[in-house]
């Protein structure tokens, strides 16, 4: 077997700055010239990644801490194949009875050389054993299936080396404990608002340093800081219908913990405070207006989770594929209309902020080891482009730089920053008045705003159901907030079907989970418009039934 | 089914007295008599019993490998579970729902809160919703209960479902947080750890050391207020290899005591290791034993995990009353069940028991029960089971075996479950009986098992109801004294035979210390037996994974590390 490797790996290059790199080489090079069992072939690529977190976590309600935990914490991930880049041991689900994951575990917290190597030495001959099976197995489905469409299994790119220079890199590294007082003010809020049932809020900060190394000479060190306040709340409202929301406030400077965040917190806890009052719907058809976090959600539901991950793994089982993976269904779609066709969408991943606010998903190499490109995904309504990976498909024989993934799963196309630009604004007065107007033509007197949709699940329709909704009077301007409902028929087509957009645009920072329901989640942003307008969707009353009223009254509210 | 690991702790009570400014305390109890007020009424199945239990936790621990950290962290929480009654003793909502589908119904899981760590306000708004949630589920719960009464045929034991026993007991007695040398303990470690590394085939190892402080709260409508603290620390090693055939071998070994002064000298610990390792080895070039059936020594520790899992399981109180249970020993009350020179009790009041401290004290159950000694065998015939407060045919109380983890709701468990013999032999004196026994019986060898992992015990009627004790270590021995290393072997049976096959006992008393698992979570548990001969074992093969071993040796074996050439790719 002839190798591809180029480059010779110096054990040097790496000793007096990182003895984790330094580690990582000097397995790499042991396994690449020595991992083979008698009459079965050598591995053809091998890749090292070691992803270091340091994460404080804190959890608080009501003013006061519940739980602190701060800790270090080490995992590797090995990718070992089997074959060549046309056809390899990768790619390939067996059973997906059991979690399609790849080989990684937590490993020692010091840089200490030896415990780095036995980890990834033990990591690797698992990985090599495990890609023995596959590839046998793969082949044999191949064949037995008569596939002869064949797009490869990792694409050819060039050599890079990427070392973040640390010295440059903002990493607040205040000591957990810091966090406390801001995180009871900010639990305190809930306080004030009686009709919020309970409201804890777990906060993270992680700052991550992930080491890459590949058997085609790739290397690169990365350091990020990523800061999590998600609010978990349950209102019961009026009707006694439960109403579970979430919110994420994410940024990389522990600075934007400030005033200005605890004022959103408090909004938020007003508008979830008024949605106490609320009526259950027995029917809507209408104009929507989705509204700040779910303006954004909209758009990630319905386009950017619809270009990302893909191509699929092939399975033994392809019908049990569509329970367990979150297929795109627009890639089949390029150069077809997809949105409205003054809608643009573009990919940055260089962009680490955009008017002020930090954007928590730029990189300046892929977790695959390619430098990503800026991508131009819908012009003009049209779909132009779609993320793409080492794995080939039919549209594309190169990455760009759209790999992303984390210790727990296998590396797939994800969305960096994404910026969603209209060219159909108005300011928000007017917006509201088309709104009201397409209403009118529909012989409605109300149009249905939606300000938050549920945490993304697996479900039968496209959009999640509302979280946080109200029926606008157009007339009286009265808001009536919604007991659970859930979107009916809702398609694709809405993306086609906006009708205006906001003049103010907004930044949304989220946490973008994989394809599998069990699968983690990497940092995204987006930058879209406010508000969006929908020219019909339909709503329904949801199944859920409401809850019995608690016996007692709540004990800090009874004084 | 009951699924014991062990691990051993051991813990030490410096108490102080109660303290009115307890904010957790004080929270509970006003929440508790609001509820309760406001809920024994409020629908027409009365609530007639409630109450919490609390779990204040703070621990740190950390682990090391070939001279470096792998892991360390820090944490401290509190964990809430609510009880609730609805109906009536005779007949309330935690009685067993019969069907072929209930194990869901059945579960001994609850609802948990995590409490707010200082404010008042706070804590009682955790502990409101809790209550909320409780009482709503129970209230269900019940009215599945009177239909499923109605459509199912009755159980033998007529009892009810709680007992008339009240706890009232008000007791606080917490523990002190030890200032202990953290640097010096994680250099300690690094030390041990470094041991391993000079061998090849070694796979994977581990020293690890933990301190733990747990006090529970415990308040119910009953009027008990309990406050009881422990603190324990733990240092442990683990080295692992695989032979080629896939077999997983490794050694294990830890200690635990309740305060920094008790832990081993570091000579002791590294002999230890330096025994672990060279058995390990042996190991490696054993014979995997073909299954096997005749006499044999179950050392001490091993048997106490063994009288742990075979009797003690079996003699809980929950598990004679529901008719999905073996009820192994339900009727055999006042019967011999085992040889008469064998006496066995369970005494959680026993702090320590030859001067070894007992993982399995605690002055009160987790449902407010003062502990006390229990005789549950004697001179070979059943006396008595292991009781909560849920009643069985002539066994209206509760002798403080209530027991759980957070998140569960308590069933009866073994706190210090003591094995005595008035048959004792030296330990050489029993090596030559067994001897007698081979040649009596005419096997060409014995086995001496000498340490096990663990175990479990089924005692459902739905499996078998065998058991079948994990063994780590054991020897052949031949009738001519030689003794040979095997692997490969559990020890499997079923209680009332291999009961009436113990022919002798050591006078070597040794304790296990560990945590066990079952219905009602993970508790801290002893036990102590001398060896035991039996006239005859039965052993099977252990499952092996089909992996070989590593391709290549670790990769701090062996190599030069003065030439970087020979660490590139290509030359």
């Amino acid at each position: 077997m002839k190798f591809l490797f180029l480059l010779i790996f110096s054990s040097n290059l790496f000793s007096a700055e990182d003895v984790v790199l330094k580690a990582m080489n000097d397995e790499l090079v042991r396994t690449v010239n020595n991992l083979e069992i008698s009459n079965f072939p050598k591995p053809y690529f091998i890749a090292y990644q070691i992803t270091d977190s340091s994460v404080c976590s804190i959890s608080a309600s009501f003013g006061d801490i519940k739980e602190i935990d701060d800790r270090f914490i080490r995992y590797a991930k090995v990718d070992v194949r089997i074959g060549n880049n046309l056809f390899d041991s990768s790619n390939f689900i067996e059973d997906l009875n059991n979690r399609y994951e790849p080989s990684y575990s937590n490993i020692a917290v010091e840089d200490n050389y030896d415990l780095i190597r036995q980890s990834l030495w033990s990591l690797s001959d698992t990985a090599y054993k495990n890609a023995l099976d596959s590839y046998s197995r793969k082949e044999a489905y191949r064949k037995k299936k008569d596939i002869k469409e064949n797009y490869g299994d990792l694409t050819v790119e060039k050599s890079e080396h990427y070392i973040m220079d640390e010295s440059n890199t903002k990493v607040n590294m205040a000591k957990c404990d810091s966090y406390k007082l801001f995180l009871s003010s900010a639990s305190g809020i809930f306080k004030k608002y009686p009709f919020i049932k309970s409201s804890d809020i777990y906060f993270t900060r992680d700052i991550s340093t992930d080491r890459f190394i590949n058997s085609e000479n790739t290397y690169y060190k990365k350091i990020s800081t990523l800061i999590r306040m998600n609010i978990n709340t349950v209102v019961q409202d009026s009707e006694g219908y439960e109403k579970n929301s979430s919110k994420n406030f994410i940024f990389v400077d522990d600075r934007e913990m400030n005033i200005n965040l605890l004022d959103s917190i408090e909004d938020y806890a007003k508008e979830l405070s008024l949605s106490y009052n609320s009526k259950p719907l027995d029917y809507y058809i209408g104009p929507a207006v989705f509204e700040d976090d779910a303006a954004a959600e909209f758009f990630n539901t319905l386009f950017i989770r619809n270009i990302s991950f893909y191509p699929l793994p092939e399975t033994e089982n392809e019908n049990w594929l569509k329970y367990y993976y979150d297929i795109p269904v627009l890639v089949d779609r390029k150069d077809r209309k997809v949105a409205a066709g003054f809608i643009d969408i573009t990919d940055d991943p260089f962009i680490r902020e955009y008017n002020g606010k930090s954007l928590v998903g730029g990189y300046d190499i892929d977790d695959e080891g390619v430098v990503p490109s800026k991508l131009v995904l819908v012009k003009n309504g049209i779909l132009n482009d779609i993320y793409s990976s080492r794995r080939p498909s039919k549209f594309y024989k190169n990455s760009n730089g759209h790999s992303r993934g984390t210790y727990g799963m296998f590396n797939n196309t994800f969305p960096s920053n994404v910026f969603i630009k209209s060219g159909k604004t108005l300011d928000y007065k007017k917006f509201m008045k088309e709104a009201m107007g397409i209403a009118k033509d529909q012989k409605i007197d109300k149009i249905l705003v939606i300000k938050k949709l549920s945490s993304y699940s697996f479900s039968d329709e496209s959009l999640p159901p509302p979280s946080i909704a109200y029926l606008l009077d157009i007339k009286t301007g009265k808001k009536e907030y919604l007991s659970p409902s859930k979107f009916d028929g809702i398609s694709l087509r809405a993306l086609r079907d906006i009708t205006y957009t906001e003049d103010k645009e907004m930044v949304y920072n989220f946490l973008e989970r994989g394809p599998f329901y069990y699968n983690d989640a990497v940092p995204a942003s987006i930058v879209c418009p406010r508000s969006v307008l929908v020219s019909e969707v339909e709503l329904i009353k949801s199944d859920v039934k409401p809850e019995k009223k608690p016996y007692i009254s709540r004990p800090y509210f009874e004084r | 089914m009951g699924v014991i690991s062990w691990v051993i702790f051991l813990f030490n009570l410096n108490a102080f007295s109660s303290d009115n400014t307890d904010i957790l305390l004080r929270a509970m109890k006003t929440e508790l008599d609001v509820s309760y007020e406001r809920l024994r009424d409020a629908e027409k199945f009365p609530l007639y019993f409630m109450g919490y239990e609390v779990w204040d936790y703070s621990g740190w621990w950390v682990d090391s490998n070939l001279g470096g950290i792998t892991s360390e962290n820090k944490n401290n929480n509190r964990v809430m579970v609510c009880d609730m009654r609805i109906g009536s003793r005779e007949l309330d909502s935690t009685h067993e729902i019969k069907s072929d589908s209930s194990e869901d119904d059945n579960s001994k899981k609850t609802d948990i809160s995590f409490l707010a760590l200082n404010d008042y306000d706070a804590i009682r708004m955790d502990i409101w919703e809790l209550t909320d949630k409780t009482y709503k589920k129970a209230l269900n719960r019940y009215i599945k209960v009177l239909t499923n009464k109605q459509v199912s045929a009755e159980n033998d034991d007529k009892s009810g479902d709680f007992t008339l026993d009240k706890t009232t007991d008000v007791f606080y007695q917490k523990v002190t947080e030890e200032n202990i040398n953290e640097e010096g303990i994680k250099e300690l470690i690094k030390r041990m750890s470094l041991k391993f590394k000079k061998y090849d085939f070694i796979i994977n190892s581990s020293v690890n050391f933990s301190k733990d402080n747990v006090t529970r709260y415990i308040v119910n409508s009953d009027g008990a207020q309990i406050v009881e603290g422990r603190r324990k620390y733990q240092l442990s090693y683990y080295v692992y290899s695989k032979n080629d055939d896939g077999t997983d071998l490794s050694r294990f070994k830890r200690y635990d005591f309740s305060s920094i002064s008790d832990m081993p000298a570091e000579k002791d610990i590294s002999l230890d290791i330096d025994k672990s390792i060279s058995e390990l080895k042996e190991l490696l070039v054993a014979e995997n034993l073909e299954p096997y059936s005749g006499p044999a020594i179950l050392e001490n520790k091993a048997a106490a995990v063994f009288w742990h899992e075979i009797l003690g399981h079996r003699l809980e109180g929950h598990r004679q009353k529901s008719d999905k249970e073996g009820q192994t020993f339900a009727k055999k009350v006042g019967q011999k069940i085992m040889p008469e020179f064998l006496t066995v009790y369970d005494d959680p009041n026993l702090e320590s028991y030859g001067g070894i401290y007992l993982n399995g004290h605690y002055l009160y159950d987790d449902e407010g029960v003062r502990s006390r000694k229990t005789l549950l065998i004697d001179n070979g015939v059943l006396k008595n089971f292991l009781m909560q407060r849920s009643p069985l045919l002539n066994f209206n109380y509760s002798n403080a075996h209530g027991r759980r983890s957070s998140g569960y709701m308590s069933v009866a468990r073994q706190g210090n479950l003591i094995v005595s013999s008035s048959k004792t032999v030296s330990y050489d004196d029993l090596k030559k009986m067994l001897l007698d026994e081979i040649n009596k019986s005419k096997k060409p060898y014995g086995l001496i098992i000498s340490d096990i992992e663990g175990g479990f015990t089924i005692t459902r009627r739905n499996m078998p109801q065998s058991y079948t004790i994990l063994i780590k270590y054991a020897k052949k021995i031949y009738p001519d004294g030689r003794e040979e290393v095997v692997r490969g072997l559990n020890m499997i049976g079923t209680p009332v035979e291999t009961f009436s096959k113990i022919v002798a006992t050591g006078d070597d008393y040794d304790i296990f210390n560990g945590v066990c698992g079952a219905e009602s979570g993970w508790v801290d548990v002893s036990a102590v037996s001398p060896s035991l001969l039996f006239s005859s074992i039965e052993t099977e093969k252990v499952n092996k994974s089909n992996q070989k071993p590593p391709v290549l040796k670790p990769p701090y074996i062996g190599e030069d590390r003065t030439q970087d050439k020979e660490n590139t790719l290509f030359n």
